[in-house]
């Protein structure tokens, strides 16, 4: 008894510094802040310091004018679309820790200097070669680059590479979305200073195979190559939906996926034409037609042959984070294909407007700042945690797993699809939940430093907004109220990855 | 990080093929062709680092040209920013703030993930799955209750209220009992056998031992504190206080037109990191792995 006292005892004064701060910088704040949330609190009227009126209760107001504004949804749909950066950004980072987990060195350990001499000499010279005759100062300069970051890979190995890959995301922060933005300037940017050349010769290659024409006193441009450029893109488009949805279909018949997560899979792939059309992205609307007819059709001949069921039945949302991250996939390569069509449907008229192409103005037009945003994340993520947790990953997966597939003849993909995919998932798994969770609550720094959430609200997600209402308008009872829904998402984010991370861990 | 490379490698010493030439020429290949493909994509990474720091060395009236290279090397550049703007302070507050945080959250983690992992007292497990849970709070939910809180205590500008909320840490006490979990219970019996109290337990073997676990979250604390950019932004109102990055941000919004001095500037605000990462980067790893979050 004593001595439960006394361990008792002890154990809190080895907390109590601890769990002091915990109460007064957590606990209590979580539990005022859903008060908050319930209650007109502004910064100017109810600061504690003039306290001429008592914040007032309003029950859910704040949540109900949240429900109903017409900004929320809008910002809610820009958070989500930068997370769609995020399996390209995974993509990215599995194929570079697949690289670095490949034997670098070879069997070369005794003649190591001379290797390494070897390859420093083949790249300078191939460098050189490259550049061509005109040896300018910056030629010089990004060729001993190449040559002491090859240099030093092939005297150190793997873990160079992954600190260069590396100090994107670990110094990004203000600075790095600084430079950025100073990159990204339309005029003086060095973006734009070197799209600025093939941007005009691409002009007069256009102008040379297009025709202007003025009908009835209306400039009209026609370009057969262009229109046929367009109607191939949205083909691959749809060829990509037809791609995925046969991987999906297999799945699900093999017993790979469940109803559910084939019903997932499906909705994914097919929500590049429904955001499509609904948005009237689609240059000429005969080939937005087209394209959702094509795809409609393709889904209707797999409907029809799901009829008798699957060859293998399993679980009802059986494997669906593996599915949905791999359909998640498909879909940002339709959205890119839906681009590439627009951007061949519209080129011939910028190309004859005054002036030829011009460069984007990257974070000062609404259509490019999301685009420049996600390009720039993309740099930060490709070398982050990700590759160091799938280095991870791939080197407890078992080789006797790939002699088998040895064995039988497997090629690289398909070793990669049948053993290196499966084995990976829950890593998988785990850097998607994050990356949802974080990419929920993010794009605040980003937003603050490089756009102020602009233009037309482009840029703003929901922590921005947080801030505009809580600190610049100083609504903090309607600021907690976006944070509490914020945290909501969380939640729910966190409550599939407990369901189903789990799952994925036992199999 | 011995266990990422040569993993691939096959297990048998394949003699065969070690004396034929053919394999030797493929498996050179092989091995440039890797080295080639990573090179490009880091050089190709490393491009906007590059463009930076050349940048900041050149004239302004460069700034915008498509040529790179400046045509004078302007090393008063950096010499430059300390005068336009009262970067130094910047620099100094950053480092400060960051070290106070750092000392102060290891200290009270370590004590509180010593008595999480190593105690036994009635009430623990239960307080550690109430720590748990706030952890899954979005960071935001804490801030506009504790901005009321540093208002009523008047401390909103000051060293002291930047300091005071990072100073207690659910996630350090996570990651540190974590690893003290995975340092050997008999230890612990040992040292009471031979008649320790907890105080030394925990200050001259356990806390040792957990020396890496110590310094990764020293690392983790100290850089996610140098570049933290809400809460200043929201605590800070006077210029002489300013930590780097709303420095930075002051900086570009009052005299953004001098690229190259923001440039400078950036470039200063970064190299602390990269060396801090350059020369620490085997600490952090295993830390990656107990914590699962960005370094």
């Amino acid at each position: 008894m004593d001595r439960n006292v006394r361990r008792t005892v002890n154990g809190f004064l080895f907390l109590s510094p601890n769990i002091t701060g915990f109460m007064v910088f957590t606990a209590f704040p979580i539990v005022f802040s859903l008060y908050m949330a319930f209650t007109d609190w502004d910064l100017t009227l109810h600061n504690m310091f003039k306290e001429t009126s008592w914040p007032r209760f309003i029950f859910v107001a704040n949540f109900i004018e949240l429900l109903q504004s017409k900004e929320f949804p809008k910002y809610f749909g820009n958070t989500l679309f930068f997370m769609m950066g995020l399996p390209l950004g995974m993509a990215l980072s599995l194929l570079l820790a697949i690289l670095l987990n490949q034997d670098l060195k070879g069997r070369f350990t005794n003649i190591r200097k001379v290797f390494f001499a070897g390859v420093v000499f083949f790249a300078s010279i191939s460098i050189l070669v490259v550049f061509g005759m005109k040896t300018t100062a910056i030629t010089i300069l990004l060729t001993s680059v190449f040559w002491l970051v090859m240099g030093t890979g092939t005297w150190v190995g793997a873990t160079w590479y992954r600190t260069v890959f590396y100090l994107p995301h670990f110094t990004s922060g203000v600075a790095t979305f600084l430079l950025w933005k100073k990159m990204y300037n339309p005029q003086t940017g060095p973006i734009n200073l070197a799209l600025v050349g093939p941007l005009e010769s691409a002009t007069t290659v256009i102008k040379s195979i297009s025709r202007s024409e003025v009908v009835g006193g209306v400039a009209t441009v026609s370009s057969p190559i262009f229109t046929g450029l367009e109607y191939l893109f949205l083909a691959a488009m749809v060829g990509t939906f037809f791609m995925g949805l046969r991987r999906t279909w297999k799945w699900w018949d093999d017993g790979q996926a469940g109803l559910l997560s084939a019903i997932v899979c499906v909705a994914f792939l097919a929500l590049p034409f429904a955001i499509g059309s609904g948005a009237g992205w689609f240059a000429h609307p005969n080939a937005g037609l087209i394209a959702g007819l094509a795809a409609a059709a393709v889904l209707v001949v797999y409907l029809v042959l799901s009829i008798k069921g699957p060859s293998f039945k399993s679980a009802f949302a059986f494997n669906m984070g593996s599915m949905a991250l791999i359909t998640l996939m498909i879909m940002v390569i339709e959205f890119a294909f839906l681009g590439f069509s627009i951007v061949s449907a519209n080129m011939p008229a910028n190309a004859w407007a005054s002036g030829g192409l011009r460069p984007p103005e990257w974070l000062a037009n609404y259509y490019w700042a999301k685009p420049a945003i996600m390009i720039m994340g993309l740099w930060g993520a490709i070398g982050s945690n990700n590759v160091i947790l799938y280095q991870a990953g791939l080197s407890v997966i078992s080789k006797e797993l790939y002699e088998a597939a040895d064995v039988d003849g497997a090629t690289s993909m398909q070793k990669f699809w049948n053993v290196t995919w499966p084995q990976l998932a829950p890593t998988t798994f785990f850097i998607f939940v994050m990356g949802i969770i974080g990419g929920l609550q993010g794009g605040f720094e980003m937003a603050r430093t490089m756009t102020g959430g602009g233009p037309a609200g482009a840029t703003t997600t929901m922590t921005f907004f947080l801030y505009e209402q809580g600190f610049d308008s100083g609504r903090l009872g309607y600021a907690s109220a976006v944070a509490w829904s914020i945290f909501v998402m969380v939640m729910v984010i966190t409550l599939i990855n407990w369901k189903y991370g789990r799952k994925h861990e036992t199999e | 990080m011995k266990q990422s490379e040569g993993t691939q490698a096959p297990a048998d010493a394949k003699i065969i093929k070690i004396i034929n030439p053919k394999f030797w020429a493929l498996s050179l290949a092989g091995i440039t062709f890797k080295h080639l493909a990573l090179t490009c994509l880091a050089v190709l990474v490393a491009l906007p680092f590059i463009w930076m720091v050349l940048t900041s060395l050149k004239p302004l009236g460069e700034v915008g040209l498509p040529e790179w290279i400046p045509s004078a090397w302007q090393w008063n550049n950096y010499g430059e920013v300390f005068k336009v703007i009262n970067y130094g302070q910047f620099y100094l507050n950053s480092i400060f703030v960051a070290c106070w945080v750092t000392f102060l959250q290891v200290f009270t983690s370590s004590l509180a993930a010593f008595s999480f992992s190593r105690l036994q007292w009635k009430l623990r497990d239960r307080l550690f799955v109430l720590y748990l849970g706030t952890m899954m709070l979005p960071g935001i939910v804490m801030m506009i209750p504790n901005y009321q809180i540093m208002i009523k205590l008047g401390l909103v500008d000051s060293y002291l209220g930047l300091i005071l909320p990072g100073a207690f840490s659910t996630f350090g006490t996570f990651l540190l009992r974590q690893f003290m979990l995975s340092i050997p219970r008999s230890l612990d019996e040992a040292a009471e056998i031979d008649g320790c109290g907890p105080w030394q337990l925990f200050w001259e073997i356990v806390l040792p031992l957990a020396r890496p676990g110590l310094i990764a979250l020293t690392i983790f604390t100290f850089i996610g504190n140098y570049q933290s950019f809400f809460w200043p932004l929201v605590m800070l109102k006077s210029v002489d206080k300013f930590t780097l990055p709303i420095g930075l941000l002051f900086f570009d919004s009052t005299r953004g037109q001098v690229t190259h001095l923001l440039m400078a500037a950036v470039t200063m605000s970064i190299v602390p990191m990269i060396l801090i990462f350059v020369l620490l980067q085997k600490y952090m790893v295993k830390g990656i792995f107990l914590g699962g979050v960005k370094g």
